[in-house]
């Protein structure tokens, strides 16, 4: 009879509490993880536009036979006009695609990324991506005259002005 | 008759009980064997999905440094002698090939890079830089990266197999997941100045 009545009164508050708690506990490590891979995500898909672009207005230029530039904005490739430091040279045909919210783009670029006609890169340096919610920073290097990009990973503290010592080779690209 | 009509009672029993525990091992024991060897499988293409990726980046790469180079030797007067220094500091790096050019002297030269997210031994080129016409601008000398992943011994070599002609051979090599190695091997017949 007690086992009977116990059972037809369902759960007691402070069971309600703990599974209530135990319920939200896992919820905040499962959303925490989910917001870790999404920043991730965005770091390394703005690391690879960057690199694609480079890519990309470099056979642009050599096709055009003309030279061009292209500027870094907040969180990628923009047109060197739009940009603090303009440029008199025409912007490297690309596609510039769609730029990547929440990202963090440092650079030690002098100005302009120009290209010559030929498709030699004459402006390198060290781009770092970074965004909210992940520790990772993905860099870049720029290497002149052929362009060649190398990416890693970035050791320098998060803010700190990027420089190719820096950043180390990652295994895992 | 078969053994259902000549022992009923025992055949439901049995039927009633589900798996016995050497079937249910048998059966868990096959599927995680499929499970591996299809994800294998995977792994497997997707490793042989980034090593072609790999290839055909580091082929684009080299393509680049042998035009480069063809660019350096169309302009070249003659190719160097060991007494006419180098334009920047060798740092240990071995000559792989030195030019001289109107512009200056060019070298390149296979070894240890100065930083650490270019991999192995590097190809780099000391040399007047470039303008926006492509063509090397007047100036200092400046010692940059071209290429890298090279093996540290035998990395890039240049010999002439024949008079006017020079075979520039760059080996390189990736140690990939698993530590399985890729080595990559890149050949150019050029024209000598």
């Amino acid at each position: 009879m007690v086992s009977v009545d116990r059972h037809s009164s369902g759960m007691t508050l402070p069971e309600l509490l703990v599974a209530v708690v135990m319920l939200g506990l896992m919820a905040a490590v499962g959303l925490g993880g989910i917001n870790r891979s999404l920043a991730h995500t965005r770091v390394e898909a703005a690391t690879r536009e960057l690199a694609v672009g480079l890519e990309q207005a470099r056979s642009a230029a050599e096709a055009a036979g003309e030279a061009c530039a292209l500027a870094l904005g907040p969180s990628g490739w923009i047109q060197p006009d739009a940009a603090a430091g303009t440029s008199a040279l025409p912007t490297c045909r690309i596609s510039l695609g769609r730029s990547q919210t929440g990202v963090q783009l440092s650079h030690n670029l002098p100005g302009p990324l120009r290209i010559a006609s030929n498709g030699l890169v004459l402006d390198g340096g060290t781009l770092v991506v970074a965004a909210g919610g992940s520790d990772l920073q993905r860099c870049l290097v720029i290497s002149l005259p052929l362009g060649v990009v190398r990416t890693g990973k970035s050791l320098a503290a998060p803010g700190a002005t990027p420089r190719s010592s820096d950043c180390v080779a990652d295994a895992s690209l | 008759m078969s053994s259902v009509s000549t022992h009923p009672g025992r055949h439901t029993r049995r039927s009633s009980q589900g798996f016995a525990l050497l079937e249910m091992l048998l059966a868990f024991g096959l599927g995680l064997s499929v499970c591996t060897l299809m994800l294998q499988a995977v792994l497997a293409e997707g490793q042989n999905g980034q090593r072609l990726g790999r290839v055909l980046r580091e082929r684009q790469v080299a393509e680049r440094a042998f035009a480069l180079m063809r660019q350096d030797l169309q302009r070249a007067t003659a190719l160097a002698s060991a007494e006419v220094p180098p334009s920047c500091s060798l740092s240990g790096r071995t000559v792989v090939l030195h030019l001289q050019t109107p512009d200056g002297s060019i070298t390149y030269t296979a070894g240890k890079p100065s930083e650490p997210i270019w991999r192995g031994a590097v190809l780099m080129r000391c040399g007047p830089a470039f303008g926006l016409d492509g063509m090397p601008s007047t100036g200092k000398a400046v010692n940059r990266v071209l290429f890298d992943g090279l093996l540290s011994v035998g990395g890039a070599q240049a010999v002439q197999p024949s008079p006017g002609a020079l075979r520039v051979e760059l080996r390189q090599q990736f140690v990939g997941v698993g530590a399985t190695s890729q080595v990559l091997v890149h050949r150019q017949l050029l024209p000598l100045p």
